[in-house]
């Protein structure tokens, strides 16, 4: 079904600002390796620009485009602004303070925008600079990632209202100015925000009222942040699209849908649901990115994602668990050498010309480069090493899989640690052992009553193919690397996990069940 | 071999101890003693007699199925005979499992089936369970719908009563399917009563801790059998210098009994239940456990007096209580024994309490404390080489190998102190600072006594629980006497580690809208602090592991370094709070917060444009 020609929406754009489309002929333009909170605060940022044109989640699927906040004298108030302390500290006069401090603000401040500079507007606003500074101290204290070391034009903020969701931004050249860049917001997040409108109509329908509620610009929070700008809302920069997501229909859209509603459902306080939306958004786009390798592979489904529950000793689980983040991590790769394999044997013209007896190699070899060009957008053709056709088929196979593995390959890896999956805990290799917030967040968005460790189990394996217990492991692990004690004692690990984050209730012989406090607001 | 009245009454006693052969000790292993020493079990009044009797035996209405649940080693079996009793006239066939006897409702006879224990019933062939045993199930499914003929009381442990559906074959009759949701519900929510003819009775609901510790010393102690010590005084197993006696008397002192009790009560707070089993082990292996006997554990063999005549102190009470004797593998089998090694009881120490086990006996500022609560030993339990090796200690003329013997003595004695000390020395002493709950004796005597008696935790008390609350929940340092309970989140998460954003402060005294209490809850008879805001209200169980972290908190440690699991706990906990609190904000203004120099919050009020 998912790859259906039916079920593919035309890509419109120019490939041929692309090296080689290939991974987003797959998987769409594209994942890229991207920290949570960017990740979160650009799906945010494109639900928010959705929004102000009032189609949030309910466009047509080829609409991409949205112009995102800018929001620059915040941005230059919180992070481009190292006097505004020293100002207070050392200038004990009030207009004197606000004069010198204005004054320097307008001199450094970075905008597009000649009247962004003047920030005279805060004088009116605070009964007095202290206010200021408190406030700015407050603000700062929600910066995302603030020891990176990321210039300020890159600085993000926890996603408060929709002044905190805006457009990174690089300097110019000569630093008197602010441009387009690409750097933390790689478009992931715009796929994940794709993908959520996708699902299905009564979920994301749901969604949209829920996520329409925390991009209100006049929420108490929000309108902190516009007390710091001198517009009634933040200033914007140019339209943005081009982001292309493939599928119409995937099993991963109405997934993702599904557990976001869930989160959502659970009404937690304040931004919470935030704190475990990025997390959530980066587990779902590793399995989507999985499950769409496997259907290119012929296989339906997700690969299983053996777990090791974290254990102070090596054991079979650890290297079954390895063995299970290594499989993965390669099924991108051996889906595009499949894919370049399957679209040079499918083109009729290419397979007569290779099969023309009357023309020479070197003839050969020009046709097939060209194919490459028309296929895959490949334009450094000649780049390939060989004399051959089956040479430089080889050598384009291989460049596949390298340009594969530095930007798709990268943000698997990346996904699957950003989520709380994976991790090298104890051990020198990548492996799945789930921290305590990946094990919340899976039983806030499953778990809705008690239910028993069997059935949470069972739950898990098939909605996520993640295989912690021996009934599941004995039907995914190799042989050689299946133990059910050992798998049993993963379990008990889990158990006694979720039993001290206050997940699970243990009865009597060690049964137990897991549950949802959020859920049932027990009062446990 | 001919055994007198004594040595049968230790060979039944010895059926209850940590010993091999009763690794998986049921009612029935018990019962064949029964037969072969003459000498009835240990007997009490259930505490989940009284219910299950009302529930099948319902004076005026119509008799209820019953499933009996709860803890392995809770009674559910032997409840399950005695009702058997009752009804039929006479004892159950043990060895049947699975009994049906007429069962006379009015002048209406009907039927009604026992199953003993499903674990011992149910047979698996291929994957399933037998037919008749699939038939048995479900006639006791239409008896719950469909109100038949026929009564049914089931014993089950937790776990096997969800397992036993699991071996049904895809054709079983549906109403299994519609039974066994019905029982779910019922068992994940901890509910009793079912719409249906149907009551799901977990004893281990009904018999907290301390009601089994209590119930079992003195079905123990109070045993007509220990006259032995009188009858046959001159047997070596029963004179005044042996093991068993000089546990005995010290076990049936008011100081040691009251401390078991405090015990259960902590397993209680703690989280933990004790199983009638698993305290009846306790018991009988603290009376009989001799490290120099088989098993650890004593009975009467020829060459008895030999036995008992090696390092008597070895068997001292506060170490066979404990199960030093036991290898480790035979304590970590047992739920009670893995709480005990929890409690760490001894472990730690004070520089106080060390010096007065070292230098009290020729320090005199420390010798009157000395000989009044350290010093009186009557039944020879401390071991003779520790005033030796403290001596030598103070000398440094101690090698390495006497050091590390002294520390491991030092934690006997503390024990042993902790065990059979008088509440006043407890408290003068500190003696809860030796276990990992520091605060569990103010927690049992300030907390739980209180609350169960309906009076309100003293002012002071709540203040101290409110300045840990206080702490947790903002992350900063604020006073250890507050007036108020902030309710701050960060500007980002509510569970931010320093939240500075304040939603609401709730007076600890209470005024018209608002009150914080610690009160006992209904259900689990277990002290809850309970914070409400005019309508809205939230409340978490205030367990002992809850109320030391709360404590310690206060005192000034730091909540990540003390527990990050606690920590967490409470950061989910105000998640929760703040949601159901739902404090409503004021569009106009957040309130940031500023500390005052006595530690208490300012507003420090943001006002906010108009949208």
């Amino acid at each position: 079904m998912i790859l259906a020609e039916e079920n593919i929406l035309p890509y419109t754009g120019s490939k041929a600002q692309h090296g080689l489309w290939l991974a987003e002929a797959l998987w769409g333009h594209r994942i890229e390796r991207q920290p949570a909170s960017a990740l979160l605060l650009e799906f945010l940022s494109m639900a928010e620009g959705m929004h102000r044109q009032e189609k949030l989640l309910s466009h047509p699927p080829e609409h991409n485009s949205y112009i995102p906040h800018l929001s620059t004298q915040l941005r230059n108030l919180l992070f481009n602004n190292p006097t505004l302390e020293e100002t207070f500290q050392e200038i004990h006069d009030e207009e004197l303070r606000w004069e010198t401090w204005l004054q320097t603000m307008h001199t450094h401040a970075v905008t597009n925008q000649e009247a962004l500079r003047n920030f005279s507007y805060l004088r009116d606003r605070f009964e007095s600079f202290q206010s200021l500074v408190e406030v700015v101290q407050l603000l700062r204290n929600i910066s995302l990632g603030p020891n990176t070391e990321r210039r300020w034009t890159y600085m993000l903020l926890f996603p408060i209202g929709p002044a905190a969701f805006y457009d990174e931004r690089s300097l110019k050249a000569g630093k008197d100015g602010l441009e387009r860049t690409r750097v933390l917001f790689t478009r992931t997040g715009e796929l994940a925000y794709l993908m959520l409108s996708r699902s299905r109509l009564e979920i994301r329908s749901e969604i949209a009222v829920y996520l329409a509620k925390a991009l209100d610009p006049a929420a108490p929070k929000n309108l902190l942040l516009l007390r710091l700008m001198s517009g009634k809302r933040p200033d914007t920069g140019e339209e943005k699209s081009g982001t292309y997501l493939p599928y119409l229909q995937h099993p991963a859209f109405d997934r993702l849908g599904e557990d976001v509603l869930a989160l959502f459902r659970l009404n937690l306080p304040g931004e919470d649901t935030f704190a475990h939306l990025g997390p959530l958004l980066a587990f779902h786009l590793l399995l989507y990115q999985f499950e769409t390798a496997n259907a290119v592979l012929g296989v339906e489904g997700l690969p299983p994602l053996i777990c090791e529950i974290l254990a102070r000793k090596p054991s079979l689980v650890r290297r079954a668990s390895v063995g299970s983040h290594n499989d993965n991590e390669s099924l991108g790769t051996n889906a595009v050498e499949r894919l370049v394999a399957s679209k040079l044997d499918a083109d009729q013209e290419l397979k007569q010309a290779l099969e023309d007896t009357g023309l020479e190699e070197g003839d050969r070899c020009e046709i097939f480069k060209q194919k490459l060009e028309g296929i895959f957008a490949f334009k450094k053709t000649e780049e390939l090493k060989g004399v051959t056709v089956e040479e430089l088929r080889n050598d384009f196979r291989r460049k596949a899989k390298q340009v594969y593995a530095d930007a798709g390959g990268d943000a698997v890896s990346s996904l699957a640690q950003q989520c709380g999956l994976a991790s090298k805990i104890k051990t020198t290799q990548y492996r799945y052992a789930p921290s305590d917030k990946f094990l919340r967040n899976l039983v806030y968005v499953t778990v809705r009553k008690p239910i028993k460790e069997s059935d949470f189990l069972r739950l898990v394996y098939q909605r996520y193919r993640i295989v912690i217990g021996p009934e599941e492991a004995k039907e995914t692990v190799r042989d050689e690397l299946f133990s059910a004690p050992e798998f049993e004692r993963n379990t008990e690990r889990l158990l006694r996990r979720l039993m001290a984050m206050g997940l699970a209730h243990r009865m009597s012989d060690s049964f137990t069940y897991i549950l949802n406090p959020l859920s049932q607001n027990n009062g446990n | 071999m001919a055994y007198t009245p004594g040595e049968q009454w230790i060979r039944l006693l010895r059926g209850y101890a940590p010993v091999a052969e009763n690794s998986a000790m049921t009612a029935e292993h018990i019962g064949r003693l029964e037969k072969r020493t003459g000498i009835p079990p240990i007997r009490f009044p259930h505490p989940g007699r009284e219910k299950l009797f009302e529930a099948v035996l319902a004076k005026g209405d119509l008799p209820k199925n019953v499933i009996l649940t709860g803890t392995a080693g809770e009674g559910k079996t032997t409840l399950c005979y005695e009702l058997f009793e009752e009804i039929a006239g006479r004892p159950p066939n043990e060895e049947l499992g699975f009994e049906t006897i007429p069962f006379q409702i009015g002048s209406e006879t009907t039927q009604i089936t026992f199953i003993y224990d499903v674990t011992g019933w149910r047979q698996i062939e291929n994957g399933h369970l037998l037919p008749e045993q699939v038939a048995v199930l479900a006639r006791f499914a239409r008896s719950v719908f469909d109100q038949n003929n026929e009564f049914f009381v089931i014993a089950v442990n937790d776990g096997q009563l969800h397992e036993i559906f699991a071996y049904l074959p895809d054709q079983a009759p549906e109403e299994l399917a519609k039974l066994h949701a019905e029982v779910s519900q019922l068992h994940s929510k901890s509910l009793e009563i079912s719409q249906a003819r149907l009551r799901l009775i977990n004893l281990s609901n009904i018999s907290n801790s301390e009601v089994v510790m209590q119930s079992c010393l003195s079905a123990l102690l109070e045993r007509k059998e220990w006259r032995c010590f009188q009858d046959e005084a001159n047997h070596p197993l029963f004179a005044p210098s042996s093991s068993l006696y000089r546990n005995y008397q010290l076990l049936r002192s008011p100081a040691v009994r009251g401390r078991l009790v405090t015990l259960a009560q902590i397993a209680d707070a703690a989280g933990y239940h004790m199983s009638i089993r698993g305290v009846l082990c306790l018991l009988s292996n603290a009376l009989l456990g001799n490290p120099a006997a088989r098993d650890g554990v004593l009975r009467p063999t020829p060459g008895i007096g030999k036995l008992l005549e090696q390092e008597p102190h070895r068997a001292a009470l506060h170490r066979t209580f404990f199960g030093d004797h036991l290898s480790p593998v035979a304590r970590n089998k047992r739920e009670v024994y893995r709480l005990l090694t929890m409690l760490q009881i001894g472990a730690e120490t004070t520089n106080d309490l060390d010096e007065l086990l070292i230098f009290g006996p020729f320090d005199p500022r420390l010798q009157e404390t000395y000989e009044k609560v350290v010093a009186p030993d009557p039944y020879a339990q401390r071991n003779p080489e520790l005033a030796p090796l403290a001596r030598e200690y103070v000398r440094g003329e101690l090698t390495p190998e006497d050091t590390a013997k002294l520390l491991r003595e030092l934690a006997a004695e503390r024990r042993r102190l902790f065990l059979t000390a008088d509440e006043e020395a407890v408290a003068k002493l500190n003696l809860w600072h030796t276990s990992v709950f520091h605060f569990a004796g103010d927690y049992i005597q300030k907390v739980l006594n209180p609350v169960r008696s309906g009076h309100p935790v003293a002012h002071t008390l709540l203040q101290r629980i409110i300045a840990g609350l206080n702490r947790a929940w903002t992350g900063l340092l604020l006073s250890t006497k507050p007036d108020e309970l902030y309710l701050c989140t960060g500007l980002d998460v509510t569970t931010a580690t320093v939240s500075d954003v304040l939603c609401a402060q709730i007076d600890i005294a209470g005024n018209g809208n608002s009150r914080i209490e610690v009160r006992l809850c209904p259900k689990t008879k277990q002290p809850v602090l309970l914070i409400e805001v005019g309508p809205r209200n939230f409340e978490f169980r205030l367990t002992l592991t809850r109320f030391e972290f709360l404590c310690r908190v206060a005192d000034g440690t730091m909540p990540g370094s003390f527990s990050r699991e606690s920590a967490e706990d409470f950061a989910m906990l105000k998640q929760r709070c703040i949601a159901a609190i739902a404090p409503t904000p004021n569009p106009q203004v957040i309130n940031g917060i500023r500390i005052t120099p006595s530690g208490k919050i300012e507003r420090a009020p943001i006002h906010l444009p108009l949208a």
